[in-house]
């Protein structure tokens, strides 16, 4: 088939063009030249005819002719991709029976097309499905357990550039980038929505969360909630962190949306996992969107520590001060600075003291902090001994930081023996003779074997250094009678020079108890460590160090912990293969080879407890052999590592586990998807019935879709004729003009 | 503000009776008590000798701080002075030129939180005890201002509310300092406050004028703000102590 494009000449080179124009224009000036005289009728009929034969004579030299291109139909690719996942007719929707219906329908429309396109039938995928069309019957399976809608579209924008165009027939329910159309395919995707059936569904659309929270203080979570097939009513949201409760809130759905927004105070640093459920509506479709699941890292803005002393203090002053200078702290402090039995003789309205809010800071407000330092403090005429009690709970069931530091106010002092705080404290307090339990004594404290290796007398990069900057620091004074320390408590330095019956005194203790820790320091003149070493030629970097890694073990700053597990990959989907990683220490923070590791994960349907496996991969990296988790939900890994009989630490954290699909978490058709995507591309949604409309649309577009082969070209006269008769004009004119003359 | 007689007489009785209910010290923990450092230097450095006594006294009955009952000599250069955070300075006479070492320990101790007072006992405005004072301090932290300290400062409240200073004369009615970070560690007096305090039994050594024995309670008082924001720095601007400071100082007025 040809179509006419335009015209050329033949025998027109430039030399040949310029040649013949010369001559025209020496002719035509010789043929006026001689002519003049003639009567002026005569003039004009011989230039005619010399410029007519002219002009036949150069026909006859350019021959004139028309060039026509040779095309034929390029029959480019165009694809009919189906979805031919579960949600397509899961719940009673009729979205894939309709649309293949609609297929079979218009079968032989779609074979006629073949004149004019290369036809693909392809489900979702990268690559995509070949679908067989003879499948296309009321049969069809739906089984596909996602739909990657965005991704198989970008697959096919890379591999298919001479695509026509794509009919899409879907949901639009995109289970790898859901409401994400891709942008700016090369090629229309025409989308063909199926039949859409009301399908009766409360769902979880979408859950906000910020991207960190921090301890203690209120968090928000931002649910939307999504419901067809239902006129409004009331939806009711629980939130559970790791099986327990959290919050729960109510909402009534209004034109099929409803948003709840859950608070709630993380009491922990970690990563926790949570689980978001909305109470089931009668007779709904589908139950799995009713869940939804998120983790959460809860980290520690500033470390808040509640300070409260007997009587100020040197320590106090320094420990105070110490405390201020770290950006890192949020420090409270209460000072007794009169005790009952101090003469009272001002107005009160004269005097700066405040009453000691002790149900405040004991009963109300004690959750908000996360390490509380007793320094000289004797609680009994302020604290109710029931208090004590919540500060037990608050170490143990809260993961709470407790210090205690000496003086003539403390330990047995302080009458804490037989109190329920005896039992957070990590050494026995009792058994000195009376008038010895606090002794105002020189002494040089040591470090413990244990001391030299734990975090928080980590101050110096070696053992060596560590130990000659520790023997360098002053003298202490005074001492707290401690008898020994508890099981489970740690001496990390002792007095040499003051022994009891189990050996030197214990100066320095720590302990853990519950997921809380306590620290002990058995004097309180620890600020010689500050101001009298820094006169001494040294400086106050010693006590610097030494609280701030005591506040930050207490607290359970992951910086100080020797086994940390990495964050697994996100999203972590039920059934499929998984590794856990983790990072170990040694005592002197160097990665820790030969390390033992012991842990499981626990969580999900009926709360199932995996043990896990772990090996070395690098020195201080191990990871897990592939485990797979069998159900979504709230997920923890807790590990363990050891260095031969030595407790490293322990780490754990939530995380989420997904269904393996989020396939049927959104039933019905994403029509605004569809809009979007088509609309992006330059093609267009259309309904069922629109059919046959777009087949018309394109069977017109791929009939005029040619491409041009070859070129034909077509002389209008033959050379000799032009010839011939410029011979004959340019004679006439000649014979005319010898006549005439 | 004005006491009355009853009041005074009445602080007299009290003082008695407490201590006798009240013990100056106990004997196991006297190393972590407050210990009052005066500084020991080559000229006539402890013009009220039985005042400090006196005013610890009244310390240890009206505070909670557990005090050494005598004053402790020191000097500049000895290595025990970093282990008293509290120093007084007192004269009526220019002080003497400090070694570098003294200067650099002066400079080490208020630097790693030790607190300085002088006291200037010469009872007229800018003494060469005060000039030298200040030319002292000056020179160690050079940059740093010696300036009034305003109205509202911490320690005109770190234990009673003050809205005057005292001392055994009123030279000038404020007191200077030298701030480093937030706090002020080096405090300047120009009014003899160990003035007002010195006397035995029999009674005070010296008149305070033009208050008189208000005057004197004032002095008490402003010590035992001095020893308190030593101890304390800036404790009472913690947040949760304003709202009750606010409303009493609204009293006051």
């Amino acid at each position: 088939m040809t179509s006419g494009t335009g015209w050329t000449f033949v025998g027109a080179t430039a030399a040949i063009s310029l040649a013949l124009l010369a001559v025209v224009f020496l002719s035509m000036v010789s043929g006026i030249r001689s002519s003049s005289g003639l009567p002026r009728n005569r003039r004009l009929l011989l230039f005619g005819l010399r410029l007519a034969g002219l002009l036949l004579l150069s026909a006859a030299i350019l021959r004139p002719a028309r060039l026509d291109d040779i095309t034929r139909l390029r029959k480019p690719p165009l694809i009919f991709m189906l979805d031919t996942s579960q949600s397509m007719v899961y719940g009673g929707t009729n979205t894939g029976r309709s649309l293949v219906e609609a297929l079979s329908a218009h079968k032989g429309r779609i074979t006629r097309l073949q004149e004019y396109y290369r036809i693909d039938y392809v489900g979702l995928g990268s690559p995509p499905p070949v679908i067989n069309p003879a499948d296309l019957k009321e049969a069809f399976p739906f089984t596909v357990e996602e739909s990657p809608l965005r991704e198989t579209l970008e697959h096919l924008a890379r591999t298919r550039k001479d695509l026509a165009g794509l009919v899409l027939m879907s949901d639009g329910q995109d289970t790898l980038s859901p409401d994400n159309p891709p942008q700016a395919l090369p090629f229309p995707v025409y989308s063909v929505t199926g039949q859409e059936t009301s399908v009766r569904d409360l769902r979880i659309d979408e859950v906000n969360t910020p991207p960190v929270a921090f301890v203690r203080t209120p968090v928000t979570i931002r649910v939307l909630l999504g419901s067809s097939g239902y006129p409004s009513q009331s939806a009711t949201v629980t939130l559970m962190e790791e099986g327990r409760f959290m919050a729960s809130q109510s909402a009534t759905t209004k034109d099929g949306r409803a948003e709840v927004q859950l608070s709630f105070t993380p009491r922990r640093t970690g990563r926790w996992a949570y689980t978001l459920e909305v109470s089931p509506w009668a007779g709904e479709s589908v139950l799995e969107n009713n869940r939804a699941r998120f983790s959460l890292r809860v980290i520690r803005d500033k470390t808040r520590v509640l300070l409260v002393s007997g009587t100020p203090t040197w320590d106090v002053k320094f420990l105070r001060r110490r405390l201020k200078q770290d950006p890192g702290v949020d420090l409270i402090t209460f000072l007794i600075l009169r005790t009952p039995q101090d003469l009272n003789l001002v107005p009160q309205n004269e005097m700066s003291l405040i009453p000691f809010p002790t149900k405040e800071l004991f009963s109300e407000e004690l959750p908000s902090f996360d390490a509380v330092i007793f320094a000289n403090f004797n609680y009994g005429p302020y604290v109710p001994v029931q208090y004590l009690e919540n500060l037990v709970k608050f170490v143990r069931d809260d993961g709470g930081g407790f210090v205690m530091l000496g003086g003539d106010r403390s330990f047995a002092l302080g009458g804490y023996a037989g109190t329920p705080l005896e039992q957070i404290l990590p050494a026995e307090i009792t058994g000195a003779a009376p008038g010895t339990e606090y002794q105002s004594l020189d002494f040089r404290p040591r470090l413990t074997r244990t001391g030299e290796s734990h975090p928080i007398m980590q101050w110096k990069s070696t053992l060596q250094e560590n130990r000659s900057y520790w023997n360098s620091l002053p003298r202490m004074r005074g001492l707290n009678w401690l008898l020994r320390a508890k099981t489970g408590g740690l001496v990390l330095a002792e007095s040499p020079e003051q022994r009891n019956e189990y050996g030197p005194m214990p100066f320095i203790v720590t302990g853990e108890f519950g997921s809380g820790r306590s620290l002990l320091v058995a004097s309180d003149n620890l600020w010689k460590w500050g101001l009298p070493n820094a006169g001494a030629g040294g400086d106050s970097a010693a006590y610097r160090d030494f609280w701030t890694r005591a506040l930050k073990w207490l607290v359970h700053d992951p910086d100080m912990e020797l086994v940390r597990l990495a964050i697994p990959p996100e999203p972590v989907r039920a059934g499929r293969p998984l590794r856990f990683e983790a990072r170990v220490l040694d005592r002197h923070y160097a990665p820790a080879s030969g390390a033992t590791l012991e842990g499981y994960a626990s969580g999900g349907a009926g709360h199932k407890k995996i043990a896990l496996s772990w090996t070395g991969t690098n020195p201080g990296e191990y990871r897990t052999a592939p485990v797979m988790l069998p159900s979504p939900g709230s997920w923890r890994v807790e590990v363990s590592g050891r260095l031969g009989d030595t407790l490293l630490g322990k780490d754990g954290l939530g995380f989420a586990v997904l269904p393996e699909t989020d396939e049927l978490m959104k039933l019905g058709i994403n029509r605004p998807y569809l809009d979007r995507l088509s609309q992006s591309s330059g093609g267009r949604t259309l309904a069922l019935n629109e059919m046959d409309t777009l087949l018309d649309h394109l069977e017109a577009l791929g009939r005029a879709d040619r491409e041009v082969v070859g070129r034909k070209l077509d002389e209008i006269w033959p050379v000799w004729s032009l010839l011939l008769l410029s011979l004959l004009v340019l004679g006439l004119d000649w014979g005319l003009r010898r006549f005439w003359k | 503000m004005t006491l009355s007689r009853r009041t005074l007489l009445g602080f007299g009785f009290a003082s008695l009776a407490h201590l006798m209910l009240k013990a100056p010290v106990r004997s196991f923990a006297q190393n972590s008590y407050f210990t009052w450092a005066q500084l020991r230097y080559d000229g006539f450095w402890n013009p009220n000798p039985r005042a400090v006594s006196r005013f610890l006294s009244v310390l240890f009955r009206r505070t909670s701080v557990e005090v050494q009952p005598q004053p402790r000599p020191v000097e500049l250069t000895h290595p025990e002075i970093f282990d008293l955070p509290f120093l007084y300075v007192s004269g009526r006479s220019a002080l003497p030129e400090f070694s570098a070492k003294g200067r650099d320990n002066l400079r080490r101790y208020i630097e790693h939180g030790g607190f300085i007072l002088f006291d200037d006992a010469a009872g007229v405005e800018d003494s060469a005890f005060f000039v030298s004072a200040v030319d002292l301090v000056s020179a160690i932290l050079p940059g740093r201002r010696v300036a009034p300290l305003a109205s509202d400062h911490t320690l005109f409240q770190s234990f009673y509310l003050l809205q005057h200073v005292a001392g055994r004369k009123i030279v000038k009615p404020f007191l200077y300092g030298i701030d480093l970070e937030d706090l002020t560690p080096v405090v300047f007096s120009q009014n003899d406050l160990c003035g007002a305090w010195d006397g035995d039994a029999s009674g005070y050594t010296y008149a305070c004028t033009p208050g008189g024995e208000t005057q004197r309670e004032m002095t008490f008082r402003l010590g035992i703000n001095l020893v308190m924001y030593a101890l304390t720095g800036n404790y009472k601007k913690d947040q949760v102590h304003i709202p009750f400071i606010l409303k009493r100082r609204q009293l006051i007025r």
